[in-house]
């Protein structure tokens, strides 16, 4: 394009704007009249639809725990320790609040300012949501109401640039009808059907089970049931667990947060080094990643996530998790061996491109350089939003003021224990408390005993009626209490640990590696993005991205503070926080979508849009567009919860296909773009380490906390200033259970990532990786006949399975079972007990022993293990 | 990230070769612009210093003792006066190069060499100048010209890595993994360390308590469990790749250690290379690996003389620190060019001698020098680069280049093209845009050319 063309564009682009503005203005007069009478009739009703609604939900979620499944016996012996680190109710419910009174003061405060700020349309939506029913339903979901005038509703602009709104769900014939689970499923098939497919037959139940175990949790299936959900659930029949309910269990556990974590921890580049020459250890990095872990398995709202990692130490800085949020903001590698001046900028560049890869899915890196040449991101405004972070600096913050004890309470061993025993007080005051009801019949309180089913309106009218004698506070509570008959086991196990812990509370951090500094701060544009030319560079200071900020053409310098939420001092990246997540007039449009996009790749191995990290002009477009913008609205809607999209997704019909490919897919489909089968896809890095350990009976489930470094060989060890020992653990020996933690606790150096993760494609927070890599090298396959890590847990599951049974197959069967999840065939067994009695030329020592060792490094080594169906 | 074109369209010389994971695209074929097939890249980690191995500056010796005229910008504040070399040169060959008294065997080859003498580029420090001669940026993040090589040229040989990396196996180089990664390349385009030991290859040898009967009894049944597996999961190509690894793996464990294995070798062979003098054993051993592994299809050896131990990065007593080093590694060099050419490999391999950055023409802690990114010197050999000849020329101190500079983006370009890939078409789509190594910043150096 020559640059008069260029021109032309810009003026036309200014003029539109102008037109724009016009009628935006007219709309918000209009709207503003609108809202005040909305505001005075229905706001605080709605107010307190929104509390009540919040505390039904808290209430099935407590009795949704209450009747979690018992049975996973074969877990609790791995676990001599507790693995129940989770954060109770109470606490989970002290966080709604908060996060619902900052919202609604937020809301409050918007209104006491300049009118034109506030759109009556964020407030439709509040009410649109309200109007929707809080569970994920079929016909519940009416389309909510579309906006009457959009700030952003110019045809021409990018399809991502242009504001969400929540299209109609399709139609379908009556032949699907009853195929469809959700509204995901009536947009699927729509397109599905256009492209001469039909959806595969769902998969069976001990296929999906695994599924699930492995996308919700990061981990596989040790046993087989047939009863993990009702296939058919007869209306009415309480007992019966449905698939929903299969599904919150699944998303309540903590091993969800621990999976779902390295997905964004990928994102933001982390690695617990600085990288360059030294790589020195970040010593502090793991208060960001229990951020994370923690964020993902609190549900906490993804808008509220996106701003704390931006600028939680000035929106929030008395809660210790916002600060640690603010670990986002550091993972950039950076040289300390005599630092230069042009390496500031290279981080600098490497923050600022992740935070808009990883939350705005824009690429700007190259407007470094020269503006955007697809994208409408000017080199200005790239230097303006480097000069909001120009002045910050990484710090060892004090999580609170009192040595953390804040962070302290999401992880120290004896108060999650003291949790767990509330949580019982709380079940045996429960109980006592329905026993006590005196105007209900026996009946009515077996009702309220079972587990929340959301079709049962006899229960929900009775949960309604005695909300308050279910509902406890933490007066109380009492010291001592006994326990229901169910709980006392765990009591007394709980008891016993509380005391030994006690006396050893480890040392917790006060300090966790953030960011600080916020100053109003100016920044040089740099020809060529080169320090060199900073002199002659213009002077710019903060601001963000005009091409997503509906109806602003060019950023003019104070246009920032807007979005200050404190007026008298306004802070640039508080202000960042909140356009970032500002549906209405900021980027919080895009914001969603990139978000639903990255959890459905997770789940399909394909977005709907390809390009993750990219939704710029450059980028790939939506396969299914409108689909992408129902879920954005469904989490906008449901207050950004990203469990919420989960539930979406994996209740949906789309989910549960399975995973055969036929000749037709091939033919028609063979990247599965329409998902007319569930796309079987490679386990991560991680996730194979921490299934071996499973199946082995090693995998240690303590959460949080400092990373562990696992002995590596010696030759993979670099840095080697120190003898390599020092530097890195390299005797397997001491591989024992402090070090048998999930993948995601291991000490990611830079410049020595673990061999094994990395060689399975494992990140080294080189970049901002947006999906992982599936490379498939005879390297790897080394690594699963050679590495000590291999060979020692396959010992280990022999060793286990010795344990347990002596006769050849039913040692086969229980094999099977722990590394695939799943019987074994006949043919398996034949094979297997033939590959186990056969003896070696030589009689070796213990050759039967070995013979297991041998098979079950062959299970851990097969494409079944490897491979989600 | 790309997505492959179907599994069912694969040809089954796809099927059959590991290296090919979907996902990646098939490498680019252009018209053949180069020769090469193979780049052997002796990286002399540290920053060698150019002006007393192969730049002779007179001038240096008028000005020794003297204050630098004008500003020079060094790592260190507070640069020493003009330092002399403190070598003697010489001219050689018929093109009549000179050559300091360092390298008397790489002197025979100077009708074998063109000299690039006014590199630059933009980092002080090593780790980030690293970054920028293996992948075009100062930072983490971006594929090394060994991975783009492998990316662009495919596997030569099943059986064995197509980038491998070789280092002193007593000290690694700063920045570690991070100099061969692949980052958004796909993951066979790793460089692969590879070590003159008895495990050359990371986890190629069996557990001690695990015969190789007994592996291959794991294979076959791992191997009749997968085809259950496919035949119950048809038509998926990764799981018939994955089948496939197995495969190569096992004969992977035979194929590398004849790698490494010199004892066949004639004492000839060995002497050419330096192998039977104590300084030069392991770095002639690795060289003689390379040209073994060039022979059988390797497309990227980089070898790493110097670790973050006995590199070049003589701050202080240049004179004593790179005479060793040169010990070390005269006689190897001299003998990869002299067996290449003997082999008649030369045309089809090039050779690339260099470090991150080059060293000033001041001195620093009296007796030694610090780094000079600006101006510096490296050579290549063989793969279609005219012999006996210099290309650019730094200013009469050595400080900076006064014509035909070598940006690392040049550099990157042309090592491309001699490979015959078209640095503007090798592309990957990544991050928003179709990203490649020299991403229009540099341009093929034609004048090196044959």
């Amino acid at each position: 394009m020559t640059v008069q063309k260029l021109g032309k564009l810009k003026k036309l682009r200014k003029y539109r704007a102008f037109r724009l503005t016009l009628m935006c203005c007219a709309a918000q007069v209009i709207g503003l009249l609108v809202f005040i009478n909305w505001y005075e009739n229905d706001f605080s009703q709605h107010c307190d639809d929104v509390a009540e609604i919040k505390q039904g939900e808290l209430i099935q979620r407590e009795i949704f725990r209450e009747t979690k499944d018992r049975s996973e016996k074969l877990q609790k012996l791995l676990s001599t320790l507790s693995r129940d680190d989770r954060v109770t109710n109470r606490e989970r419910q002290k966080w709604s609040e908060q996060i619902e009174n900052s919202t609604l003061s937020y809301i409050a405060s918007l209104k006491q300012r300049q009118p034109k700020f506030v759109s009556p349309l964020s407030f439709v939506k509040y009410q649109s949501a309200n109007m929707a029913s809080t569970l994920p339903g079929f016909e519940s979901q009416g389309p909510s109401l579309k906006p009457e005038t959009s700030l952003n509703e110019d045809a021409s602009a990018h399809w991502s640039l242009k504001r969400v709104s929540r299209p109609a769900v399709p139609q379908v014939s009556a032949d699907f009808k009853t195929w469809c689970k959700n509204p995901i499923d009536q947009f699927v098939l729509e397109k599905m059907l256009t492209a001469g497919l039909t959806p595969n037959p769902p998969a069976s139940q001990t296929r999906l089970a695994r599924r699930l175990s492995y996308d919700l949790t990061g981990l596989p299936l040790t046993e087989v049931r047939s009863d993990y959900w009702a296939e058919n659930p007869t209306n009415g029949s309480q007992s019966e667990p449905t698939y929903e309910n299969h599904v919150n269990e699944l998303l309540n556990n903590d091993e969800f947060g621990e999976h779902w974590a390295r997905m964004w921890l990928d994102v933001a580049g982390y690695a617990d080094s600085n990288g360059y020459e030294e790589d020195e250890i970040r010593e502090k990095s793991y208060t960001y990643r229990d951020f994370v872990i923690w964020a993902m398995n609190n549900d906490l709202p993804f808008d509220e996530f996106a701003r704390w990692q931006i600028a939680g130490d000035e929106l929030a800085p008395e809660n210790a998790m916002a600060v640690a949020a603010t670990g986002f903001m550091t993972t950039a590698p950076f040289n300390t061996f005599r630092p230069q001046k042009a390496e500031r900028m290279e981080e600098l560049d490497k923050l600022v491109s992740t935070y808009s890869t990883a939350i705005l899915g824009m690429t700007v890196g190259c407007a470094r350089c020269h503006d955007h040449f697809y994208d409408e991101i000017s080199t200005e405004e790239y230097y303006r939003m480097v000069a909001i972070f120009s002045e910050t600096e990484r710090t060892q913050a004090y999580l609170d003021s009192e040595g953390g004890k804040e962070y302290r309470k999401y992880y120290d061993p004896v108060k999650v224990r003291q949790d767990e025993l509330d949580e019982m007080q709380y079940r045996r005051l429960r109980e006592d408390s329905i026993a006590d009801l005196e105007d209900f019949t026996e009946k009515e309180k077996n009702i309220l005993r079972k587990p929340i089913n959301p079709d049962d309106f006899e229960q929900d009218r009775l949960i309604s009626i005695c909300k308050r004698c279910l509902n406890f506070d933490d007066s109380y509570l009492d010291d001592d209490f006994t326990p229901l008959p169910e709980d006392e086991e765990r009591y007394n196990q709980l008891k016993a640990e509380v005391n030994f812990y006690k006396l050893q509370v480890p040392e917790c951090p006060p300090q966790g590696l953030a960011l600080g500094g916020s100053k109003i701060s100016q920044m040089a544009i740099l020809e060529n993005g080169d320090l060199k030319n900073k002199d002659d560079g213009e002077i710019v200071g903060p601001g963000f991205l005009a091409s997503l900020t509906p109806g602003l053409d060019h950023w003019d310098a104070d246009q920032w503070r807007r979005w200050a939420p404190n007026e008298t001092e306004p802070l640039p990246r508080s202000a960042l926080a909140t356009w970032t997540t500002d549906v209405t007039q900021g980027a919080g449009s895009i914001v969603a979508r990139v978000i639903v996009n990255r959890i459905w790749q997770q789940y399909f191995g394909r977005g709907l849009v390809t390009t993750a990290g990219d939704f710029g002009i450059e980028g790939d477009t939506p396969s299914h567009a409108e689909l992408l913008d129902w879920l954005a609205m469904e989490l906008i809607d449901h207050n950004w919860s990203l469990k919420h999209i989960h539930r979406l997704i994996i209740t949906s019909a789309t989910y549960r296909q399975d995973s055969r490919v036929t000749l037709n897919h091939m033919e028609l489909d063979p990247e599965n773009i329409y998902l007319g089968r569930f796309k079987s896809r490679r386990i991560t890095a991680e996730v194979m380490r921490d299934s071996m350990l499973l199946a082995a009976g090693n995998l240690n489930s303590t959460m949080y906390g400092p990373a562990i470094m696992p002995p590596i060989p010696r030759d993979a060890v670099f840095n080697t200033e120190k003898a390599p020992e020092e530097t890195w653990p390299i005797d397997y020996e001491i591989d024992r259970e402090a070090l048998w933690r999930r993948g995601i606790y291991v000490l990611l150096r830079r410049t020595m990532p673990v061999p094994i993760l990395k060689l399975f494609d494992g990140t080294d927070g080189s970049f901002s990786c947006q999906q992982r890599k599936t490379s498939t090298l005879p390297t790897q396959a080394l690594a699963l006949f050679n590495s000590p890590f291999v060979t020692r847990q396959s010992r280990f599951l022999a060793n286990r399975i010795l344990q347990v049974e002596s006769q050849p197959e039913l040692q086969v069967q229980l094999l099977v079972r722990l590394t695939l999840g799943r019987h074994a065939t006949s043919s398996e067994i034949s094979n297997f007990v033939e590959f186990l009695s056969e003896k070696p030329a030589q009689t070796e020592y213990r050759w039967k022993e070995k013979n297991l060792e041998a098979l079950c490094q062959v299970l851990f080594m097969s494409n079944e293990f490897f491979y989600i169906n | 990230m790309r997505s492959g074109g179907g599994f069912g369209m694969l040809a089954l010389s796809a099927l059959l070769n590991p290296n090919q994971s979907l996902g990646a695209t098939v490498p680019i074929s252009t018209p053949k612009l180069g020769k090469a097939k193979s780049v052997i890249w002796l990286f002399m980690n540290g920053g060698p210093s150019g002006l007393d191995l192969f730049s002779h500056k007179p001038a240096l010796d008028k000005w020794d003792g003297k204050r630098f005229p004008g500003s020079i910008k060094t790592l260190f504040p507070h640069p020493g006066p003009i330092m002399k070399s403190p070598f003697k040169f010489q001219r050689h060959g018929e093109s009549g190069l000179p050559v300091s008294e360092l390298f008397p065997n790489i002197a025979k080859h100077v009708d074998d060499i063109a000299f690039l003498n006014a590199c630059s580029s933009d980092s002080h420090n090593h780790v980030p100048a690293c970054f920028m001669v293996n992948s075009g940026i100062s930072r983490v993040g971006a594929p090394c010209l060994g991975s783009w090589a492998s990316y662009g040229l495919g596997s030569g040989n099943d059986e064995l890595p197509s980038y491998v990396v070789m280092y002193d196996h007593r000290t690694a180089p700063e920045g570690g993994a991070n100099l061969w990664d692949a980052a958004y390349l796909p993951g066979e385009n790793q460089g692969v360390p590879f070590r003159a030991s008895d495990q050359p290859i990371l986890f190629l040898n069996r557990d001690k308590n695990i015969s190789s009967g007994s592996q291959k009894k794991q294979l076959a049944m791992l191997q009749k469990m997968n085809h259950w597996h496919a035949t119950e999961n048809p038509n998926q190509q990764e799981l018939l790749t994955r089948i496939n690894s197995f495969e190569t793996a096992f004969k992977m464990q035979m194929t590398a250690p004849k790698i490494v294995d010199t004892s066949h070798e004639t004492d000839a062979t060995k002497n050419l290379y330096g192998i039977d003098v104590e300084e030069s054993k392991i770095f002639g051993t690795q060289l003689l690996m390379a040209r073994k592994m060039a022979e059988q299809g390797v497309r990227f050896i980089q070898i790493y003389h110097g670790g973050y131990k006995n590199n070049w990065d003589s701050h202080g007593n240049l004179e004593k620190a790179h005479r060793g080093l040169c010990l070390e590694t005269d006689k190897p060099i001299a003998g990869l060019l002299e067996d290449l050419k003997q082999r008649d490999l030369l045309d089809e391999t090039l050779v690339i001698w260099g470090g991150e950055f080059g060293r000033t023409p001041t001195s620093q802690d009296q007796n030694g020098r610090d780094h000079n990114p600006y101006g510096f010197t490296m050579w290549m050999a063989g793969g279609g680069v005219k012999p006996g000849i210099t290309h650019g020329e730094t200013d009469e101190l050595g400080y900076k280049p006064i014509e035909n500079e070598v940006t690392m983006h040049d550099l990157h370009a042309t090592v491309l093209h001699l490979l015959g890939l078209d640095h503007e078409i090798l592309t990957y789509r990544f991050g928003g845009r179709e990203q490649s190594l020299v991403n229009g910043l540099g341009n093929v150096v034609k004048e090196i050319i044959a």
